[in-house]
């Protein structure tokens, strides 16, 4: 697991620039990668609201204006769990 | 520790739902305004923000000779038009629809039949939205409703406003999936309803007998029976009774950087 914190804001920062730019693709693989090599990385939940935020959450989309979050949530548990089972 | 991560992640995770709950818009229009200096400064630079004067000087040349060329076929449109009315008069049948003028202006909510349109600069669009959206830079500033409809240049309808904020409105393209529209196929006008299939095309079935060819406009029966899109290619399928028609924008909607708003009297 890598503790660089300059490392970790660079992919914040990554991150986010991919969300303005709507790569939504881009976005989530460096959050899982990130998320795989840095300790508690919530950056992937908050990645996954502020990109709902950004372009769904529209009242008549129902659930599917809430999908990034839910599959964010989902893939954090993921790789949290699989991380865990992987470094026994 | 993890116990304390994991009872704090718990509070975040019900605090977002609760605030999301009352007020749904809150987290949207906090992201949308934080995000929309950024949208912005990459549409200027995407327009010409940072090249020289002189190829701006030249650029500008080029459009007012543009702007000339069509003023002239707007010209021969109006001309045309007033002998449409004049038709319809002699017919007895009085046409409801006047042309509606461009405008950047800000413009208040008017009793006419017809609004103004109102030009909006794209400053997201998918495919990378994901959500088959357009965000447009006006919003309640521009008096911007979810009964505003979206159209690009030459009147053809792309889409409605689904989501207003203080100064920037999310579309929704009819070309998104699983959205349904009442249209008009063809010169023989006939009735189907189109279902959006994603990447800028929509879907209508129609009976095999239909002449419907490739090159067709498509109308929208539910919105004034405006342009909606040309027919790309008709799949037939000798075992079934019907076939389907392929059609799209004649804009490439992943490409557009303007687009034209209007309020629609429902």
């Amino acid at each position: 697991m890598i503790k660089n914190i300059p490392l970790r804001i660079g992919a914040d920062i990554l991150i986010l620039i991919c969300l303005l730019q709507s790569w939504w693709l881009a976005a989530f693989a460096v959050a899982i990668i990130s998320a795989w090599f840095f300790p508690y990385f919530i950056e992937l939940v908050a990645a996954g609201i502020i990109f709902d935020a950004l372009y769904g959450m529209v009242p008549d989309m129902g659930v599917w204006g809430y999908i990034s979050t839910i599959e964010a949530v989902v893939v954090f548990g993921l790789v949290a769990g699989i991380r865990s089972m992987v470094r026994k | 520790m993890k116990q304390n991560i994991a009872f704090a992640a718990t509070v975040v995770v019900i605090l977002i739902v609760v605030i999301q709950v009352i007020s749904p818009r809150f987290f949207p229009g906090i992201f949308v305004a934080i995000a929309r200096p950024f949208w912005r400064t990459e549409f200027s630079i995407r327009s010409g923000g940072l090249l020289s004067a002189e190829t701006l000087e030249n650029e500008k040349e080029e459009l007012v000779r543009s702007i000339s060329e069509m003023q002239v076929k707007l010209s021969a449109t109006k001309a045309l038009e007033s002998e449409n009315a004049e038709l319809r008069a002699l017919l007895g049948r009085e046409s409801s629809q006047t042309f509606a003028g461009t405008s950047t202006a800000k413009s208040k909510n008017s009793a006419r039949a017809v609004r103004p349109m109102i030009l909006a600069a794209v400053l997201s669009r998918p495919p990378a939205s994901g959500y088959d959206q357009l965000i447009m830079d006006i919003g309640r500033d521009y008096d911007i409703s979810t009964s505003t409809l979206v159209y690009v240049q030459g009147n053809v309808l792309i889409g409605r406003v689904v989501d207003v904020f203080k100064s920037t409105s999310k579309v929704r393209l009819f070309t998104s999936p699983g959205e349904t529209v009442s249209i008009l196929v063809g010169a023989a006008h006939i009735a189907a309803t189109a279902t959006g299939r994603g990447g800028g095309t929509y879907e209508a079935q129609v009976s095999r007998e239909a002449s419907v060819m490739e090159g067709d406009f498509v109308l929208d029966e539910s919105y004034d029976n405006k342009p909606i899109g040309i027919v790309s290619s008709i799949l037939l399928d000798p075992t079934q009774p019907f076939k389907t028609v392929i059609f799209a924008p004649p804009v490439n909607v992943y490409q557009l950087r303007w687009v034209l708003a209007q309020q629609h009297n429902d």
